[in-house]
């Protein structure tokens, strides 16, 4: 491997500051405050203790936010309808590539209780999950997922939080759930409940930053926003959806 | 009732007092007309602008060390023309900021000058000099006048108040001209394309006249008119609110 | 290793770009609809029109503590599992991404949109190893195909109609002709989809990085960004070392801001944080991260009070978008990875003031990218300060001064400023003197030597010969 500079880069880079900076440690406690501030501390209670007629108006405000951007927002009662609705969906839809229909989704409690597997039966619709047996064979499972994750055509996600004003979902990487669903086939359903949803970024920092040092729960490895479907304007600025991502993306809230 | 002046100083840019000695007239009268006596140092040049944008520091230093020693005592410099206010106020304090004694002065020097329209309207608070001008109007936002010193609505009101003239707006109104000083002499092809553009704008609006607060730009934008053949006239606002 | 940069050719683009009737057209029409659409996105946030002062000031103090937030940025993605590597110039920077390609055996790599990829000169040196390299961005695409450069930040293939990309498709992807862009978008995204899941290796640059939390984020409305740091097995980012923000607070006004300067939205489609590679028993994800910190001329503007504030940039784009001088000559005219008002500040900083200089000259300073700047960056500030540099010389830089005709020009005339007698006398003989060359009755039609561009499209004005300052002496004084 080649050499690394780590030290000397650092050290031109603080050289290039100037003599005047102050000492790094000093800089360091200013930069990175260690207590985080009274305005998210009011917004984290604001979010926790949400009234249902708020939540309503959050929900709303989501659907008005993700017209514009092509993302179909449903609110469902519970996870049945959600699961009736999903089978709907699979049914109007063709695949894109290839002609056998089947779904990859993640291994999450709230999408196994849609049971998918038995609503999608009649269809004669396979539906693979993202579970992983940390036990057996990695590599090969890996394979596999991919495989069933590029042979799909509709893949199916939870989410950690909804932001209503951007119309945005956002999903930490967590085990059991990969994150090609979301990208790779070409319609990505995404089943949250309503009290998910959260008014804008700036409540959705305040929770970020809230568990960021938790370690289970932190930013994890990798997170990914999410704000409908995947769209160019490269020609000609036309927009056109599905670029290379989704060329569809539903979002179904359940209320329940 | 208007603030007790004793005296406005003149500043005429070096471009208005050559080439345009019409609008700096027209300005003369005016303040007649308010009752406002008027002074023109006589030995003042230029503000040292046209050096300082194409990088000539201490070229620019030396003019604007001038223009320092000329003006200094003065309460209140009235200029017709945006960019020289701009370089005064704003530009002067790059230029002598390490030099704390010069620095001291430039920033008197800039804190009591003005430039023509925004002085009317916001000093005066004087927005109907009763003057009369029959044509439609179009008017031109020149880039240093709105963006450094935030005047775009005090020329509007000015005209909005003159006799028999109706004010059309051009698209794009704030889009330069393309004169950029030295820009225009050595980037003749890009000046062009930009005063071809703006020229556009204003045949668009199908006014007569278009009117302007900085003579370098009114300039380009004349000669593109009259090489084109287009029978619009050009006028600093200077000449049109005189009386 | 490929020199990134052709600023020589200024004039001589420009020209050709002017001439083009077509992509004045596509250069008016990306103008129209970003720019104004920006500024209104700026008031609408909730911190109201302060925001892009306050990112300024968020930017500023990030730049000031960047040896601490590097480290701080470097030890968690170390910690993550990701690789960091620290590269001095360009070609560190090249050599460190071959050889991680040589490590995994890579044959094939994906990339995600980035400019300071093209900065270094990143695909000609895995091309040359052997390695097949495709954009995936799709205007990156279409150029990449074309053999071209791209001419906008966002918006790479903004100077290609949709009849040339239909042409250069027939003729590349072996398809029908078509010139609709919905067929087009869908036959690149079947090309592309089999090279992101083929790709050994994916590359992508990125947006920003928080180091408190020990992520890289990118962004795209297409997704292939995502693609390229999801399925392949080894994920490589490069990073421009000033591209980091301390806070997760920092990171939100700062992203929002870039959403809204680069394409008037709220926030992109795709915004992913990266912070190293995912453990084995995740079901997916790259195996391997490694992120490559570039310096490669940065630190000596850091080192410069008078360009710091370039660092502040995040390279949103929204400057192009009302530049009136970028909006005639089009991005291929700087001759640069980067163009536009950003692209002249930056440009000659990385390939030198004197090799650049017609990006140090050629703008008007009308200030509308400061404006548009959701970092309210003086760039006009720094185009001034370059020209100060170019024309009386400067060692830090190595400038030498560029125009002794013109220095002397500019001395004269400053002498004459603070000579008052011999100013009026001047000016006086001057306008005498033009009497004599232009006899004829109006405007001067043709102007000599150096300034004779003007006339080539424009009259002048005669100087008066009653100049001001002679009216004001016999003028009448009011009773
Ligand atoms: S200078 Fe400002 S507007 Fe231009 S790219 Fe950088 S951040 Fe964006």
């Amino acid at each position: 491997m080649i050499q690394n500079h780590r030290a000397s880069f650092i050290n031109r880079v603080r050289q290039s500051l100037g003599p005047d900076i102050g000492p790094a440690d000093v800089r360091r406690a200013r930069i990175f405050p260690e207590t985080s501030e009274k305005v998210s501390q009011n917004l984290l209670q604001a979010v926790q203790s949400r009234a249902p007629k708020e939540r309503e108006t959050l929900l709303a405000m989501l659907m008005d936010q993700a017209g514009p951007l092509h993302l179909h927002v449903t609110p469902v009662a519970d996870p049945a309808e959600a699961a009736q609705q999903i089978a709907a969906l699979v049914r109007q839809k063709n695949p894109e590539w290839g002609e056998k229909k089947s779904l990859i989704r993640w291994s999450h409690p709230l999408l196994d209780a849609l049971d998918l597997e038995s609503v999608l039966a009649d269809q004669h619709i396979p539906v693979h999950t993202t579970a992983m047996d940390s036990q057996a064979d990695l590599q090969g499972q890996r394979q596999l997922i991919r495989e069933n994750t590029v042979a799909s055509f509709m893949g199916i996600t939870a989410a950690d939080y909804c932001v209503a004003d951007t119309a945005t979902i956002v999903m930490k990487t967590h085990p059991h759930q990969g994150r090609a669903v979301s990208l790779v086939p070409s319609v990505h359903v995404a089943v949250i409940t309503i009290d998910q949803i959260l008014t804008n970024l700036t409540e959705l920092y305040a929770v970020l930053d809230d568990e960021k040092n938790t370690p289970e729960n932190g930013l994890t490895h990798h997170m990914v926003f999410i704000s409908g479907p995947s769209k160019t304007a490269d020609i000609e600025l036309t927009m056109v959806h599905g670029a290379h991502g989704p060329k569809e993306m539903h979002i179904f809230v359940i209320r329940a | 009732m208007l603030p007790v002046f004793p005296e406005v100083t003149l500043f005429v840019q070096c471009m208005v007092d050559a080439m345009a000695p019409e609008a700096a007239m027209g300005m003369v009268r005016l303040f007649d007309r308010l009752g406002i006596a008027t002074s023109f140092p006589e030995d003042q040049t230029c503000c040292g602008q046209p050096a300082f944008n194409a990088g000539y520091r201490t070229a620019s230093r030396k003019s604007a060390m001038h223009f320092i020693q000329v003006f200094e005592n003065a309460e209140c410099i009235v200029c017709p023309s945006g960019s020289c206010v701009a370089m005064v106020r704003h530009h002067y304090l790059e230029l002598f900021a390490d030099d704390p004694h010069w620095l001291a002065r430039a920033k008197k020097v800039g804190g009591n000058i003005f430039e023509l329209t925004e002085f009317l309207v916001d000093v005066l608070h004087i927005s109907d000099v009763g003057a009369a001008y029959q044509g439609t109007v179009t008017y031109h936002d020149s880039c240093h006048l709105l963006r450094s010193l935030g005047v775009g609505r005090q020329p509007r009101e000015l005209l909005s108040h003159v006799r028999g003239l109706t004010l059309v707006e051009m698209a794009q109104s704030d889009r330069c001209c393309g004169f950029g000083g030295t820009f225009s002499i050595k980037y003749p092809d890009i000046s062009t394309a930009l005063v071809a553009d703006k020229v556009e704008r204003i045949l668009e609006t199908g006014a007569d006249t278009v009117v302007g607060c900085d003579m370098g730009c009114l300039l380009n934008i004349e000669g593109y008119l009259t090489r084109m053949g287009h029978p619009v006239t050009v006028k600093h606002i200077a000449e049109l609110l005189a009386p | 290793m490929d020199d990134p940069f052709t600023t020589e050719k200024y004039t001589a683009k420009s020209r050709q770009a002017i001439s083009d009737k077509r992509l004045q057209g596509a250069l008016a029409d990306v103008q129209a609809r970003l720019g104004p659409a920006t500024q209104t996105m700026y008031s609408a946030q909730p911190e109201g029109a302060g925001i892009r002062q306050q990112a300024h000031e968020i930017r500023q103090r990030c730049i000031e503590n960047l040896d601490i937030l590097l480290e701080a940025l470097a030890d968690k993605v170390t910690g993550n599992g990701g690789q960091v590597f620290f590269a001095n110039d360009a070609e560190e920077a090249v050599s460190c991404c071959l050889a991680v390609a040589k490590k995994h055996g890579v044959k094939t790599v994906v990339k995600g949109k980035s400019m300071v990829t093209e900065e270094v000169g990143l695909n000609q040196a895995l091309e040359a190893e052997g390695v097949d390299v495709a954009e995936t961005d799709l205007g990156e695409y279409i150029i990449q195909l074309a053999g071209e450069k791209p001419s906008h930040i966002i918006a790479p293939a903004i100077h290609k109609t949709r009849e040339q990309v239909g042409q250069l498709f027939a003729e590349k992807l072996g398809i029908d002709y078509t010139a609709d862009p919905a067929a087009l978008t869908q036959a690149a995204r079947a090309v592309l989809r089999e090279k992101f899941l083929a790709a050994d290796m994916g590359i992508t640059g990125c947006n920003l990085a928080c180091a408190q939390t020990g992520h890289i984020t990118t962004v795209s409305n297409e997704g292939n960004i995502r693609m390229t740091s999801t399925l392949p097995r080894v994920h490589v980012a490069f990073m421009g070392m000033e591209r980091v923000v301390a806070t997760l607070k920092d990171h939100d006004i700062l992203f929002r801001l870039l959403s809204s300067g680069a394409a008037a939205q709220k926030l992109g489609g795709y915004v992913s944080y990266v912070g190293g590679p995912g453990p084995e028993d995740y079901p997916d994800g790259p195996v391997a991260f490694h992120l490559i910190i570039i310096d490669n001329g940065r630190s000596r503007m850091l080192a410069d009070p008078a360009f710091r504030e370039m660092l502040c940039c995040i390279r949103c784009s929204a400057c192009l978008n009302v530049c009136p001088v970028y909006g005639k000559i089009g991005g291929h005219a700087y001759g640069s990875p980067y163009s536009g008002p950003v692209g002249a500040v930056v440009t000659p900083l990385l390939a030198g003031l004197n090799r650049a200089q017609d990006l140090c000259f050629g703008e008007t300073l009308c200030g509308a990218c400061k404006q548009a700047c959701p970092v309210d960056i003086d760039l006009p500030r720094m185009l001034r300060e370059l020209r100060f540099r170019l024309a009386e010389g400067d060692e830090t830089w190595s400038a030498t001064p560029v125009s002794k005709p013109e220095k002397f020009a500019m001395d004269t005339f400053a002498w004459f400023t603070s000579h008052p007698a011999a100013y009026r006398a001047a000016l006086f003989s001057a306008s005498r003197m033009q009497a004599l060359v232009y006899a004829k009755e109006g405007p001067i039609r043709q102007l000599p030597g150096p300034l004779a561009g003007w006339t080539r499209s424009r009259t002048l004005r005669k100087i008066s010969s009653r100049p001001f300052r002679s009216q004001w002496k016999s003028r009448k004084q009011p009773s």
